[in-house]
């Protein structure tokens, strides 16, 4: 079984123990499927691998983990006819990393169970409040900044907010600044900024 | 922690930092996950999807009642009534889970290598 990795362009080093298979002039980075029952192991190794095809690509277009094929003859049959798609997508992220974003916090709130429908409801309008507020003022500027971005559409507690952003390569560092600098207004909250990484979020295109 | 990847690329952050290397270790446990074909696994696996769909629909649910209820286009009555419903089903939830031997972080769809539908 070979395991597919990544799309890529422009790659000027191929990491150890990876082939590449071209498709219809797309370059499918693909390698010998690894037998491992620990998922959690899996995926760090396809995660490294990814993140490696990122440092050395001007463009890669992450795949899920888990995608085998019997062999090579298998992966030109079920890429060649989504090529043009993933040629347009691995065009999008050219030269771009996805930067997350992550805000957890408790919400202070009465602490006692609600004992009526109206109490449970009240109880959790505050969460529902303070999401609302953060994606106005630290997920807003940060979109106006990015080439796209990808909010979760939930979080559950303690997450309150989970958002990627598609940056320029080379504005990573300011990306990061402004979202410190953004994060600072609420100090009861904890903002991570993670980075750079491949560009996961937005493999799958526009919704 | 050696091994985490958050904790590595870690860019910048504000708060807590020790809360958010709970948080990053959660997230490694959190990688996809699929049905085991194994008989005695493949119910568990199935609730788990089951219940991850109802989850996500009782959040679309709620998350809407809240919005209308912010807005102030609900009186006193309809809010104590969807309260009840969403109350119920939340409590409904915590039995179907504690059942099937079911956490909060078990009931997730993981869309891609890093990305997570709840």
């Amino acid at each position: 079984m070979i395991r597919l990795y990544a799309f890529v362009d422009g790659l000027r080093r191929l990491p150890d123990g990876l082939r590449v298979i071209r498709v219809e002039g797309l370059d499918a980075v693909v390698g010998e499927a690894l037998n491992c029952d620990d998922q959690v192991q899996a995926a760090l190794v396809h995660g490294r691998i990814i993140e490696s095809l990122r440092e050395h690509a001007e463009a890669v277009l992450p795949v899920r983990l888990g995608e085998d094929f019997a062999d090579e003859a298998a992966v030109t049959a079920a890429v060649a006819p989504r090529a043009d798609g993933l040629s347009g997508r691995l065009e999008d992220v050219r030269g771009c990393v996805e930067i997350g974003v992550r805000v957890v916090g408790e919400v202070s709130s009465s602490g006692d169970e609600p004992r009526d429908g109206a109490g449970y409801m009240r109880k959790r309008l505050e969460p529902f409040r303070l999401r609302n507020a953060l994606e106005e003022s630290l997920h807003a500027p940060l979109e106006r900044r990015a080439k796209a971005a990808r909010v979760a559409p939930f979080g559950a507690a303690p997450l309150i907010l989970e958002a990627s952003y598609l940056v320029s390569a080379g504005s990573v560092e300011d990306f990061a600044d402004e979202a410190v600098e953004l994060a600072a207004a609420w100090p009861r909250l904890s903002v991570t900024c993670t980075g750079p990484w491949a560009p996961y979020s937005f493999a799958e295109g526009e919704d | 922690m050696r091994d985490d990847p958050v904790l590595t690329k870690l860019l910048g952050s504000t708060g807590d930092l020790d809360g958010v290397a709970r948080r990053a270790g959660g997230s490694v446990n959190a990688f996809p996950s699929r049905i085991g074909a194994d008989p005695e696994t493949v119910e568990r696996g199935l609730a788990q999807l089951v219940l991850t769909l109802v989850e996500l629909l009782r959040q679309l649910m709620e998350r809407q009642a809240l919005r209308r209820m912010d807005e102030g286009v609900l009186t006193d009555d309809e809010i104590d009534r969807m309260g009840e419903t969403f109350m119920k089903l939340a409590e409904r939830m915590d039995e179907l889970k504690a059942e099937f031997g079911l956490e909060d972080e078990d009931l997730n769809l993981q869309l891609g290598p890093l990305g997570s539908l709840l």
